[in-house]
């Protein structure tokens, strides 16, 4: 419970921060924090019912913070949860390159994946494609970062492990008079 | 049989999160088409959360730029001081021309009582964070519910046309820009008044679709809101067009528009305190003055 608290305010606090420095840097070559966690979490978190909880709020907080419908990330990040628990549980993506690669073809899915949506959400619009010149930057990048949030990620949680094995559950010692 | 419990409790929940995500794309989808969409008790706290947040990491950036961009404007600030008062000089002589021939045409005071009828308070506002998705293009403003704003206001800087509000929190507003690929504005060509629909391209540059036949449209013409539509009101910069595509037989063409707003660059802007109705009402006026200052020149000898 502790543990999702603080990841869940973790991933708040950091898609508030992305927002602030995408005002700076061209979006474009922002890496996707939001799939970076939800990718994390799918690889180091324990119960899959956590994971998958975690992964729609980063998804609510992003549809807040981005122009999305509320909703469509969170859709979109229960789908990228399962992609990718299941991908970890067949596939070897424990190394830097192979999260990279897994990560940005996964990016260049949800991009096909949100465009899809929004042209279905919002079709009186008439919504451009997504042209392949923003889509690859955009993987590259967030491939790029994958490992680091990872490492980040499962050292947070082994941290917090530790804080929680040097605690006592329960306070075995006998009161004075049994003594 | 505690797996299979467990598993059906996961499907469950899974089947829950994407039934309610489903649910809340369509009725957010139907606030957004409606033109209310004040966000709701559970997630306008997260946007006003982020303001002090996105403000205190955006200080020492903008802290940066701003030192920056003030030793370069110093650079060279003599001779464009130097051009600047020519030009006012110059602007000057050219306002008083103009008010001459309004007061002799007898319409200096019927203009002047229209632009106080038509008169729409601005808010000050600045922008504190950007969209966390690439591919869409919007703005966090730091002014919401609490200062009057509210779903369907424009959005304008100094130089043009921003956006539109829509959504909005307590102290937050969450801003449409130009540029998302779901903005669909009508304009008009300020030069030859050939109307088009502008469509934002999730990139820096705009598309102008108009009608092929009679729509004279050139290389370097601004393109302004047309007022149409009741959303944006009339004459606001939205961009120039930068390349005419050239398709023959087809009855649509398109141009280009670089946007008159630098938005890599934007820490400020206005928010038009009116919304769609009310500048819809506003141009009905406008549409009817108009039409009696023709019929007044029709009748004149």
């Amino acid at each position: 419970m502790k543990h999702g608290l603080v990841l869940l305010l973790i991933g708040t606090v950091v898609l508030m921060i992305e927002g602030a420095i995408a005002r700076v840097v061209p979006v474009r070559f922002v890496p996707d924090l939001g799939l970076l966690l939800v990718v994390a979490f799918a690889l180091s978190v324990r119960n899959p019912g956590t994971g998958v909880l975690l992964s729609a709020y980063l998804g609510f907080v992003t549809d807040v913070f981005s122009g999305a419908l509320l909703g469509q990330h969170v859709l979109l990040y229960i789908v990228m949860f399962g992609v990718s628990r299941f991908s970890g549980s067949r596939l070897n993506l424990r190394g830097p390159l192979p999260q990279s690669l897994f990560v940005a073809v996964l990016a260049v899915f949800q991009s096909g994946a949100l465009w899809a949506l929004t042209a279905f959400f919002v079709v009186s619009s008439g919504v451009g494609l997504v042209h392949p010149t923003d889509v690859l930057p955009y993987a590259l990048i967030t491939g790029l970062v994958a490992p680091f949030v990872s490492e980040g990620v499962v050292r947070l949680m082994a941290r917090m492990d530790d804080d929680e094995g040097s605690k006592p559950l329960m306070d075995l010692t006998p009161p004075q008079f049994l003594a | 049989m505690a797996e299979f419990h467990s598993r059906a409790r996961l499907t469950l929940l899974v089947v829950a999160l994407v039934g309610v995500a489903t649910v809340s794309m369509v009725v957010d989808r139907r606030a957004f088409r409606d033109g209310e969409r004040d966000l709701p008790v559970w997630a306008g706290p997260l946007l006003d959360a982020a303001v002090p947040i996105q403000k205190a990491v955006s200080w020492p950036i903008d802290s940066m730029r701003n030192a920056w961009s003030n030793y370069l404007a110093l650079v060279g600030v003599r001779a464009e001081n130097v051009q600047l008062r020519s030009e006012k000089a110059w602007l000057e002589e050219q306002n008083l021309q103009l008010r001459e021939a309004l007061v002799a045409g007898g319409r200096l005071e019927r203009i002047a009582a229209m632009r106080e009828a038509f008169e729409v308070p601005m808010l000050p506002t600045e922008l504190v964070g950007r969209d966390v998705s690439p591919w869409f293009q919007s703005v966090l403003l730091d002014r919401g519910r609490a200062d009057g704003v509210r779903s369907g206001m424009p959005v304008i800087s100094d130089d043009g046309l921003v956006g539109l509000v829509v959504a909005t929190s307590y102290t937050a507003a969450k801003t449409k820009l130009l540029l998302d690929r779901q903005t669909a504005i009508d304009g008009t060509v300020q030069r030859s008044r050939a109307r088009g629909i502008v469509r934002g391209q999730g990139s820096d540059e705009l598309q102008f679709e108009f009608v092929a036949r009679g729509g004279d449209v050139q290389v370097g013409d601004l393109v302004i809101t047309s007022g149409l539509g009741g959303v944006y009101p009339k004459g606001l910069l939205i961009g120039e067009v930068t390349r005419v595509s050239e398709l023959g037989s087809k009855l649509l063409r398109t141009a280009v528009l670089s946007p008159a707003v630098d938005f890599g660059r934007l820490e400020q802007a206005f928010v038009m305190l009116r919304r769609g109705p009310v500048m819809e009402l506003l141009y009905s006026i406008e549409t009817g003055d108009e039409d009696r200052v023709a019929a007044n020149e029709e009748q004149s000898p």
